[in-house]
């Protein structure tokens, strides 16, 4: 039951997320500061917005039924980790690293996956090309 | 299906070994297996490896996926059939192809019976992603065999998968192989006889604690449970020892697994590093356009001389033949009937052959979908897809084989869009209309303006398959397609085998399928542009050759037929003779030019001058020119709008399975030219006084 509980909370911050995303955004996609600029508390993201290089953790998936289930089905689950890699040279889609493949996404498939930045790799992990840490 | 009994697809002569005596060969059941597996998981290199060349290509009936069945022989000596299930990623479908292999797979489909064990192909360097799609085979509880295939990419991006522990598992036979290499093979043919249903894990209870949204916690269950079978067969060469990730940790809410995990940086093997350079911003630009530059120089220019030298021997051949023929029109039939007919198919074969090649590597490399991910952008926004590219551009040599690859398309929306779209893009038959007209009627302006509207043709056919791709996309084939979700796997050195097949098996379809009809229709415009023949006493009257041959055709089927409509084109500007003209241009759009000398009387010389000059000189029996500048761009506005080549139509039919979209293309793309030079004419007529 207590699970459920945490199920249930973490799902309304998503909402409220989404919602201030749908509210305050323009189209200005692809910034680094657009969460913030909203003025959402919310450390959620769009998967969009994550700058190439930097790596995230898959928390909710939204959008349209069959476009919700083939991003799951994709791997898009179970808080796995996201790296954005690089946007195609048009500016659309975006490619992205996940479950040890690369996929890539149009820009509007990819704001409906919410995610939350890791902080930056320290010199530790940078050093470690496998991106994996040994257990202490 | 040719096949003779039930199922069974293979060519006659393996009858005698593979089913027995043909006779009432229904009672004759081989054990079937069914490849299935996520796109480019190296499926199609395993069913080479498996079956050789006992393999038989058709489609499935009402789709436009290929059915792909084999004969492969088991050691002990049993002959079982294989099915090459096209490409899933999961089994409740999204594309046409995901459908036909759930359908397959779950035996609901009336043409293919269920396969009596699966075999599941896994890519063991995206093993995660892969074992999705296994996991719902386990749960439809069917024998089952896992192929860990790719295992030397898989070693060469430093990750390990242990078949065995996998094997332990998932409680079926686990069998690592390379496909390319045949590495595994004879092992996976010992495993196959001992197919055995894999235990289906309890994942109710995951999905009952999860449960709010029931489709979400059904693949979040079946993603915990790979996660766990991954981190027990996994390991990463590069990381050694027992790792976890900083997530995992802060993650209470999970079981904890102090296991591998999925490797979240990207690692930097050589494919990252081609991609740095192919999807580079700049470096990747010039690489595409090179690349595409290339395959459209092969398909334009160095299909040309195999072309022309196939017809140019075809029509010998028929000359000859028909030499020895009595009768005028026992020799015509053969020369212009027959054999023009067999050289009107034969032509697209090069091209074809020419464009799949490039096609087949560049797909089996993994830069297809490369290609599609560099020009998405410019082509989401009319509604298509990244993967329209190389067929629109194939589209500028010939429509023909650029219907036929867009079977790289998944999506059906988008896929129909651009067939739809295809033919306005100027294709090489059009050119010798556009040279004859800009040639004759702006002669006058010099070189420059006239490359001018050559340019502006090609132009305005783009810019109107655009507006039309739109229109489509948000009226007739609305909806999302479920998006553009694109993997790019692993580049890998394409397999001959695989490219040789795909070259093979397209240029057979195109012959054997949409080859026929084509034939059957020049033969039906061979018929009505020579019959009725001129009394005798007519032709006798007339003074050459060529004012005999002009005679004849206006007084054929076919003629008539131009004299019949002129009261419809007359609108738009054209007389009978254009009107005969493009009635004949239905067999292929440059038999215009040769239609409209014929009707001339220039017929029988080939220099385009005379019929130039006839055009010219050619006045309505009031004096006014047939030919003026409004009437010119009338007929050109026809001809980058139109649909007149009925060899396309045929392709369509064969591509989209049915009469539906061809005749729907027919109407539309020819409404929409008369319409549009039907205000042309008329408004231009208006301001300019005709």
């Amino acid at each position: 039951m207590e699970t459920v509980a945490v199920e249930v909370s973490r799902r309304e911050t998503v909402v409220e997320a989404s919602r201030a995303k749908e509210g305050g955004e323009g189209n200005t996609d692809g910034h680094a500061t657009e969460v913030d600029r909203t003025g959402c508390t919310s450390p959620l993201r769009p998967l969009s917005g994550l700058p190439p290089g930097t790596v995230a953790i898959v928390e909710s998936v939204h959008g349209a039924r069959d476009l919700r289930r083939r991003l799951l089905e994709m791997g898009f689950c179970n808080r796995t980790m996201v790296t954005a890699i690089r946007r195609a040279p048009l500016g659309d889609p975006i490619e992205f690293f996940l479950r040890g493949y690369y996929v890539s996404l149009r820009t509007e498939e990819a704001r409906c996956v919410l995610v939350s930045p890791i902080p930056p790799v320290s010199e530790e992990e940078r050093s470690n090309p496998s991106g994996l840490r040994l257990r202490k | 299906m040719a096949g003779c009994c039930d199922g069974c697809t293979i060519l006659k002569r393996d009858h005698a070994k593979g089913c027995g005596p043909v006779p009432d060969s229904r009672e004759v059941r081989r054990f079937t297996v069914a490849l299935a597996g996520n796109p480019n998981s190296g499926k199609t290199t395993l069913f080479n490896g498996l079956t050789g060349l006992r393999q038989k290509v058709a489609n499935y009936p009402g789709v436009t996926v290929e059915k792909k069945i084999g004969l492969c022989r088991l050691p002990e000596g049993t002959w079982i059939d294989v099915i090459d299930l096209p490409g899933a990623y999961s089994l409740v479908p999204q594309s046409p192809d995901e459908q036909v292999a759930m359908e397959v797979l779950r035996g609901t489909r009336s043409d293919t019976r269920a396969p009596d064990a699966i075999i599941a192909v896994v890519d063991a360097s995206n093993l995660q992603r892969n074992l999705y799609l296994v996991s719902q085979i386990i749960e439809m509880g069917r024998p089952l065999v896992v192929v860990l295939n790719m295992v030397d990419v898989a070693e060469r991006r430093g990750v390990r998968v242990d078949a065995g522990a996998l094997e332990r598992r998932l409680g079926v036979p686990v069998v690592p192989v390379v496909g390319h290499r045949r590495y595994g093979i004879p092992e996976l043919l010992r495993a196959i006889g001992q197919a055995r249903v894999a235990p289906v894990p309890d994942w109710s209870i995951r999905m009952r604690v999860a449960g709010i949204d029931p489709m979400q916690a059904d693949i979040e269950a079946h993603y915990g449970w790979i996660e766990e079978v991954a981190a027990v067969c996994q390991s990463t060469a590069l990381a050694p020892g027992v790792v976890e990730s900083p997530v995992r940790q802060a993650d209470e809410a999970r079981v904890h697994q102090p296991t591998v995990l999925p490797i979240f940086r990207p690692p930097t093997h050589l494919s990252e590093r081609i991609d740095s350079f192919l999807i580079h911003r700049v470096w990747g630009l010039i690489a595409f356009a090179f690349i595409m530059g290339s395959m459209f120089a092969a398909m334009f220019w160095l299909a040309k001389p195999i072309q022309s030298t196939l017809s140019g021997f075809i029509g010998m051949i028929g000359s000859v033949v028909a030499s020895h023929l009595p009768g005028d029109a026992l020799q015509s039939l053969v020369r212009d009937g027959i054999f023009a007919g067999v050289g009107s198919v034969i032509v697209f074969v090069p091209q074809i052959a020419i464009l799949f090649l490039f096609l087949a590597v560049l797909e089996d490399s993994g830069y297809l979908s490369r290609a599609a991910f560099l020009m998405d952008r410019l082509l989401s926004r009319v509604g298509l897809h990244g993967k329209s590219f190389i067929p629109l551009l194939s589209g500028f040599a010939c429509a023909i084989p650029a219907i036929m690859a867009t079977r790289t398309i998944e999506r059906r929306r988008s896929r129909l869009a651009t067939i739809l779209v295809l033919p306005f893009m100027t294709c090489s038959a059009r050119l010798p209309v556009y040279g004859l007209l800009v040639g004759t009627f702006f002669a006058a302006y010099g070189s420059l303006i006239q490359a001018g509207v050559m340019l502006g043709l090609y132009v305005l056919g783009i810019v109107f398959a655009a507006a039309v791709a739109l229109v489509f996309r948000r009226t007739l084939l609305r909806g999302q397609d479920s998006g553009f979700i694109l993997e790019l796997p692993t580049y890998k050195v394409p397999q001959p085998s695989v490219v040789g097949r795909q070259v093979w098996s397209n240029s057979r379809q195109f012959l054997t399928r949409a080859g026929t009809t084509i034939f059957l229709i020049c033969l039906a415009l061979w018929t009505i542009s020579y019959y009725p023949r001129l009394p005798q006493d007519q032709a006798g009257r007339l003074p050459d050759e060529g004012a005999r041959a002009a005679a004849q055709r206006s007084y054929s089927f076919a003629g008539r037929l131009g004299r019949t409509i002129e009261p419809g084109i007359r609108p738009l500007g054209f007389d009978w003779k254009i009107g005969v003209a493009c009635i004949g241009a239905f067999a292929a759009r440059e038999v215009f030019v040769s239609t409209l000398a014929i009707v001339h009387g220039t017929g029988t010389d080939d220099r385009e001058e005379n019929l130039a000059a006839s055009m010219q000189a050619d006045r309505y029996p009031d004096g006014r020119k047939v030919w003026t500048p409004l009437v010119t761009a009338s007929v050109l506005l026809w001809f980058v709008l139109a649909m007149q080549c009925l060899s396309t139509v045929m392709v369509v039919r064969q591509e989209t399975g049915g009469w539906r979209w061809p005749v729907f293309m027919l109407v539309y793309m020819n409404a929409l030219a008369y319409v549009a030079c039907l205000s042309l004419y008329q408004i231009g007529s208006r301001v300019w006084g005709g």
